[in-house]
């Protein structure tokens, strides 16, 4: 291993103890024979290793407790006039799968009602002309077999009829 | 960190402000050293500390278990710790301009600070120096690692970035810090 490779694991993870045990027998065997390694790693354990282990920790205050305390019970209850807002707002919405259910219901009635009613029209508008047509051939009919709209016979039906009397 | 049932998280997440008050006790102590740390100051420290702890109630029940807490808590105590930061430091700009600081020392917050807040004591002093020295991503992997005693396989995850980054952070970090006591050195010597 090149003294820049060292030299790059004493920094890190020799330092910190995240080295494997042939690692760390590599690089002891290292120090012991190259002079700048082993100044390097001396320095780099009084400098900036040491000073770090011997500082002490910090308590948080008593009163920060008191403090996260009072906020979160704060925001858990809103204030009365804002719990009455929301509620009012609350009633006046609808609620989105509601909203999409009506809109989607209203759509297919839409739908339906613009395909099938042409269908529809054209079908009664049929039937009445059906019925007409209906009306007219049996007038017709009748007035040309000799019964008169009172039903009375004014004709036999045939020229032949009418020629031999 | 002293170790936390799911059975707590889970009464925490469901609202008993007694499990939330143990989680609390339990983990406060590393939220508000990290906080400091990067913060530099008391004030600072407290006004991180009580958002990370409103934000873990909030996001509580939504905590699946699959980092460890330690692990998402010192992730949360980062995130909002360098946005106070960024903010704050925002606001200064705003608040101060140079020319002011400069003719009127009294309304420089960070000489204010100094007198009144930062953290005492020669050594300590001396880690607050060594640290002012790094950017925020280096500090924080400092701090997670030198002084949390986290391994860079934790950081990696409460940072969210990978285990080669961590590294390479920790070495830049490192190479600043050795040059800054050469320095220091020097100047004690002249």
């Amino acid at each position: 291993m090149t003294c820049k490779k060292i030299q790059e694991l004493l920094l890190t993870d020799y330092a910190d103890g995240e080295t494997n045990a042939g690692q760390n027998e590599m690089i002891r065997k290292h120090i012991v024979s190259c002079r700048v390694c082993k100044e390097l790693e001396a320095k780099i354990q009084a400098d900036i290793i040491r000073p770090f282990q011997k500082t002490r920790r910090m308590e948080p205050p008593a009163h920060l407790w008191y403090r996260v305390k009072t906020t979160i019970e704060s925001n858990q209850k809103p204030p009365l006039p804002a719990l009455i807002f929301e509620k009012i707002k609350k009633s006046f919405q609808i609620q989105k799968p509601v909203y999409a259910f009506s809109t989607a219901a209203i759509m297919l009635f839409i739908a339906i009602i613009v395909t099938a009613s042409p269908h529809y029209f054209y079908k009664i508008r049929n039937q009445q002309l059906a019925n007409k047509s209906l009306e007219d051939q049996i007038n017709y009919l009748t007035r040309s077999n000799g019964y008169a709209d009172n039903g009375e016979i004014t004709a036999l039906g045939t020229g032949i009829e009418e020629y031999f009397l | 960190m002293h170790e936390i049932s799911e059975d707590m998280i889970t009464e925490a997440a469901d609202g008993d402000i007694n499990a939330f008050e143990q989680i609390y006790k339990k983990t406060s102590g590393f939220v508000y050293n990290v906080a400091l740390r990067l913060a530099g100051n008391k004030h600072d420290a407290e006004e991180i500390t009580q958002d990370v702890f409103i934000t873990i109630h909030k996001k509580l029940s939504g905590y699946r278990f699959e980092s460890s807490l330690k692990t998402w808590i010192y992730r949360i105590t980062y995130n909002l710790s360098i946005n106070y930061l960024k903010k704050r430091s925002k606001e200064r700009h705003r608040n101060i301009s140079y020319d002011d600081a400069m003719a009127n020392p009294e309304t420089n917050l960070e000489a204010i600070e100094a007198k009144t807040d930062k953290i005492e004591e020669d050594e300590e002093g001396h880690i607050e120096k060594m640290l002012s020295e790094l950017n925020p991503d280096q500090k924080a992997c400092i701090i997670l690692r030198s002084l949390e005693g986290l391994s860079y396989r934790e950081i990696a995850e409460a940072l969210k970035i990978n285990i080669n980054t961590v590294r390479s952070r920790i070495k830049r970090a490192r190479e600043a810090l050795l040059a800054f006591r050469k320095n220091e050195a020097t100047e004690c010597e002249a």
